[in-house]
């Protein structure tokens, strides 16, 4: 069942024409890859690559000009899937004159969720996003970062097994894009399977388990993250409570071997940092 | 199904009232009437302003509001992305339609309903409340007789005038049948001197209280068309279908020539309600040698109207056929908003009003031209096949337009208000299963067709 293919993309193009049918972009250009059920899957690309066509096309948003794709065995457009899938578009594009908790449940009737339980679920949400204390505010009142929590609960209200994610840390402080994280860790955990796109690296790699990278809207690299970017020809020793009186033994070791190596202190992420100092001062 | 119909209803409830449209509307409203109030100091004219201008005026601001509205909310919500959390929703694109459409009829009728009851109100304090009347049905009608026989009276009624035998050329004669077909069909009624007409009305399914009166309307016109008088005496016999009841006669009114033009007579209800139909005849007592009094119009001529429903009842139905047209308008700017952009999907939705209300008026001319043609041919030269096209194609559009808001047209909801006539209850019914079953249907079809083919960028 983990193994089982959810999204099957084969050679899928995609070409942008302009008033006269004439091909104007390829922004799409023969991808194929697959996702399984369970993972954590990276789009990675500068601006422009396709990143976002790619998931357009994946929610039947976009139409393929060539090519087959499959989700949850389904053409994209078939809407009893689309109860399946929740998604975060690249921007919060919301309804300026509702609140939050009116947004929720705008979407929450959209996908058939009434009475009660829509409303446990638009609250435990409002919360997790952290929206409590604006959660009666008029959207358009909002930053950029509190509407894009917004989006986020948005895209998690139907409880979906697909969680398409595009751009999810943008215009989020660093609180903000730790919780992010954190919460497509706790996606992951839950067995669902989370389509993550973005062109920080350092958020693809804290938290997918595959990538594929998109050029001008080609593949460039894909495959399992760890294999990817690990280096077979170095080891990394992380050593704590040793005393360093005894490295040079080390060293002479490693030497022997034919190695050679480099030492210091690891440096702390400057997120985690920032993040443990934040959490001295409350 | 049910589920996101009525979430896209709220979501479209919401934003007419938290947009301020709805609250626009409503000061718009009040504008008009404040313009209004208190202008017109016959009794009549106040009820034409309180009845039939005012809204008329109103209606035709909201039917702008829900073309602009429903244009906007779609078009907008599809240029600035906020339909992308739509699209990738279960939810069918009729729904979607449906749901719009839905929310701006409940915020739009909610609305009118408070301006219609705040008009019915005003009307009740300065005109008071009176019973529509309803034009009784006229059972002996002139509608066998053909052309030739108006032709005939008419050249008749000119000879007895110049007092000399009119002798016409065929040519002539075929011509002024034509133009009697076509132009003045019906209209020529003329009653010579010393002769007498009558008319047979149905008081079947009314029933006036005692005390109330049923209204004659006489037009008159001279032997040339201008506004003319007779001296005569209208009288009025009741007939009953029971057997062995003999024809009565209830009421006798003398006319004199100096009622000129259009004239009322208000006939007692109480010696009619046991008959099932009203006689009413028209005597000419002209005694001037060779002078004709001639009563003119078929449909204008002679007409006769009861007091029947209530006050309230009829502007009831004049805001239900109000709605009507509100219908139509959301559901064209719906349609083309689910298709263009805003500023290109509101130019497109009123150019096809604008042809929707041409085409309506144009069309009973259209059927005469038609017609018209069948018989004024003759030698001449036979248009080119492309002038014919186009015109068959303007006629059938024409038609068609016709035939969809003929119940809304021969109705004339405000101008039966502001008469204080009743609206035909059967018209009402038609008029909403067009406008709010119908054009939807078709309209709802278009869009959501429209939309499953469209790509969200």
């Amino acid at each position: 069942m983990e193994n089982e293919c959810i999204i099957k993309v084969e050679n899928l193009q995609k070409v942008f024409k302009d008033f006269w049918l004439r091909p104007k972009t390829r922004a799409v250009d023969g991808i194929s890859f697959s996702i399984k059920r369970g993972e954590v899957f990276g789009l990675l690309g500068p601006n422009g690559s396709g990143k976002s066509t790619t998931i357009k096309l994946l929610l039947g948003l976009l139409k393929p000009t060539a090519g087959k794709i499959s989700v949850l065995g389904h053409e994209p457009t078939h809407t009893i899937t689309k109860q399946r899938i929740g998604y975060l578009p690249e921007l919060s594009y919301l309804y300026k004159y509702l609140t939050p908790r009116e947004t929720l449940r705008y979407y929450a009737g959209l996908f058939g969720l009434r009475g009660k339980a829509a409303e446990e679920r638009i609250n435990k949400l409002i919360e997790q996003v952290g929206l409590s204390s604006a959660a009666d505010r008029a959207v358009g009142e909002f930053s950029k970062g509190m509407a894009r929590r917004v989006g986020l609960a948005q895209a998690l209200l139907n409880d979906p097994e697909i969680v398409v994610l595009d751009e999810p840390t943008s215009g989020l402080d660093p609180i903000g894009r730790y919780d992010v994280k954190q919460l497509v860790k706790e996606l992951a955990k839950q067995g669902k399977t989370v389509l993550l796109s973005s062109h920080l690296l350092s958020e693809i790699e804290d938290v997918c388990t595959s990538v594929i990278i998109l050029s001008q809207g080609k593949i460039i690299a894909q495959g399992d993250l760890y294999k990817i970017l690990a280096d077979q020809n170095r080891v990394q020793l992380n050593i704590e409570g040793m005393d360093l009186s005894a490295l040079p033994k080390i060293a002479e070791q490693i030497s022997a071997a034919g190695g050679t190596y480099k030492a210091g202190h690891p440096r702390m992420p400057l997120e985690e940092y920032f993040l443990k100092e934040l959490g001295k001062n409350k | 199904m049910g589920a996101s119909i009525l979430a896209v209803t709220k979501l479209s409830i919401k934003q007419s009232f938290k947009t301020c449209y709805a609250w626009l509307l409503l000061v718009l409203s009040v504008l008009c009437i404040v313009g209004v109030w208190g202008r017109g100091s016959e009794p009549d004219m106040m009820r034409q302003i309180t009845l039939c201008w005012l809204p008329s005026a109103i209606v035709i601001i909201f039917s702008i509001g829900a073309l602009w509205m429903g244009c906007s909310s779609m078009a907008n919500d599809i240029e600035e992305k906020r339909f992308i959390g739509t699209a990738v929703a279960p939810v069918r694109k009729s729904s979607v339609w449906i749901g719009r459409w839905l929310g701006l009829m409940i915020a739009s009728s909610i609305v009118l309903l408070v301006v219609f009851l705040f008009i019915g109100f005003c009307a009740t304090i300065t005109i008071g409340a009176e019973r529509p009347r309803e034009q009784l049905e006229l059972l002996q009608t002139a509608k066998n007789r053909t052309s030739e026989e108006i032709y005939s009276e008419i050249l008749l009624s000119a000879s007895l005038d110049s007092g000399e035998e009119i002798n016409q050329t065929s040519e002539l004669r075929d011509k002024a049948i034509a133009e009697i077909r076509s132009q003045l069909a019906w209209q020529y009624f003329p009653v010579k001197p010393g002769s007498s007409r009558s008319w047979d009305f149905s008081l079947d399914g009314f029933g006036p209280k005692k005390n109330e009166t049923i209204l004659i309307k006489l037009a008159f016109l001279s032997n040339i068309g201008t506004t003319g008088g007779a001296d005569g005496i209208l009288k009025i016999y009741g007939l009953s279908s029971k057997v062995n009841a003999v024809e009565e006669l209830v009421y006798e009114h003398a006319l004199s020539s100096e009622l000129r033009g259009n004239v009322l007579i208000s006939v007692p209800f109480d010696k009619l309600s046991d008959s099932d139909t009203m006689r009413v005849v028209f005597e000419n007592a002209e005694e001037r040698a060779g002078g004709v009094g001639i009563l003119v119009g078929y449909e204008e001529s002679l007409q006769a109207f009861a007091p029947n429903g209530g006050f309230w009842l009829n502007l009831f139905y004049g805001y239900l056929m109000s709605l009507g047209i509100l219908s139509i308008m959301a559901a064209m700017g719906i349609t083309t908003g689910m298709q263009y952009s805003f500023p290109v999907a509101i130019f497109t939705a009123l150019v096809v009003m604008l042809m929707f209300v041409i085409a309506s008026g144009d069309a009973i001319n259209q059927f005469e031209t038609i017609s018209d043609d069948g018989h004024n041919h003759g030698g001449e030269k036979k248009p080119a096949l492309f002038t014919e096209t186009i015109k068959a194609s303007a006629q059938g559009v024409s038609k068609a337009v016709h035939y969809v808001t003929a119940s809304f047209l021969e109705e004339e909801p405000m101008t039966k208000l502001g008469a204080n006539q009743l609206i035909e209850k059967r018209r009402v019914g038609e008029w909403l299963v067009v406008s709010l079953v119908i054009l939807p249907a078709i309209l709802c079809s278009l869009g959501s067709f429209v939309l499953s083919r469209k790509e969200f960028k």
